[in-house]
């Protein structure tokens, strides 16, 4: 059923793992942090799950409290941690804010997805009914919303 | 007759329109025509090295007119008087789908150029950062005039950068 209403209490922010390098340009997020991904596998009620940066087994975190910076972090991928070039925190009033303006009304929604290791897990979802101009704008538009990267912790 | 000056980025030469002539004529002083080709290719390098990946030649052969189009427009805004060292690089990564983005970052704002295969599907956008965000401007780069999209963009780059 679409457009999903997110029945949940959300925080007002959540973060982004960045994967790799290419997801920060000169400090700056990258529009390449949030290629989205149509597999069928990440199909839910017709909408495809935006994965942080290029896993499909990872998403935003919602800042319900302080421990998910930790948490998201810690995830490691292959032995190695799985957001090298750190967190995107963003404020959830700006994707609320995308929702509802024309050009991405009854396309973008999000969600909550806990999983084992992280509680905290969630996705940004965008309907698999986006047009293609949507799907190339969406990238570039939520990655501007960002408000602050935090890095990896030194050693 | 102006000089065509000829650099060597990491995989092309490209010609630049000599403004040193034109600097001179107009404005009476020295003007570096070197020094505006390093400030040119602090601009676009880095996107000319991501291009020379892409193994699309309909891509690359459009990222290269849009190059050189935004080239002789950045040397007529360095003739302005327009101090370049405020713009930042064009930076480019290939898709997971094959596509080319193409894009000018900053933390307000920025500008992509999506290129595709089939050059109609290719297009460009402007994204701003807040309470702008319903007024977020993109188009087609198919068959539109490519000279005044990208007049549009630079002004809109060099007014807030």
């Amino acid at each position: 059923m679409w457009p999903l209403t997110p029945k949940m209490t959300y925080p007002d922010t959540f973060l982004r793992g960045l994967s790799t390098d290419e997801c920060v340009s000169e400090g700056i997020v990258s529009s390449a942090a949030f290629q989205l991904h149509f597999e069928p596998h990440l199909l839910r009620n017709g909408c495809a799950a935006s994965s942080v940066g290029w896993e499909d087994d990872s998403s935003v975190g919602w800042e319900d409290d302080s421990s998910v910076v930790d948490v998201m972090m810690k995830q490691e991928k292959d032995g190695k941690p799985q957001f090298k070039a750190g967190l995107a925190r963003f404020q959830r009033e700006s994707i609320d804010r995308l929702m509802k303006i024309p050009a991405f009304t009854g396309v973008l929604s999000y969600d909550r997805e806990p999983i084992p290791e992280n509680p905290y897990h969630g996705n940004l979802l965008v309907s698999s009914t986006a047009n293609r101009t949507q799907r190339r704008l969406l990238p570039g538009v939520i990655a501007t919303q960002y408000s602050e990267i935090i890095p990896r912790p030194q050693g | 007759m102006s000089t065509r000056w000829m650099y060597n980025s990491p995989t092309e030469q490209w010609n630049i329109a000599d403004a040193t002539s034109t600097g001179r004529q107009t404005y009476g002083g020295h003007f570096s025509a070197w020094y505006t080709n390093q400030e040119i290719l602090r601009i676009v390098g880095s996107l000319l090295k991501s291009l020379s990946t892409v193994p699309d030649r309909s891509i690359t052969e459009q990222v290269r007119d849009l190059v050189n189009v935004l080239i002789e427009m950045l040397v007529q805004l360095k003739v302005s008087g327009y101090e370049m060292r405020n713009l930042p690089p064009l930076k480019g990564i290939i898709l997971d789908d094959g596509a080319f983005l193409v894009e000018w970052l900053s933390y307000n704002y920025r500008v992509g150029f999506v290129f595709e295969t089939n050059p109609k599907d290719s297009m460009w956008y402007l994204v701003e950062k807040g309470e702008a965000l319903d007024e977020n401007k993109s188009g087609s780069l198919g068959n539109e005039d490519k000279q005044a999209i990208l007049r549009h963009l630079i002004t809109y780059v060099a007014s807030n950068s």
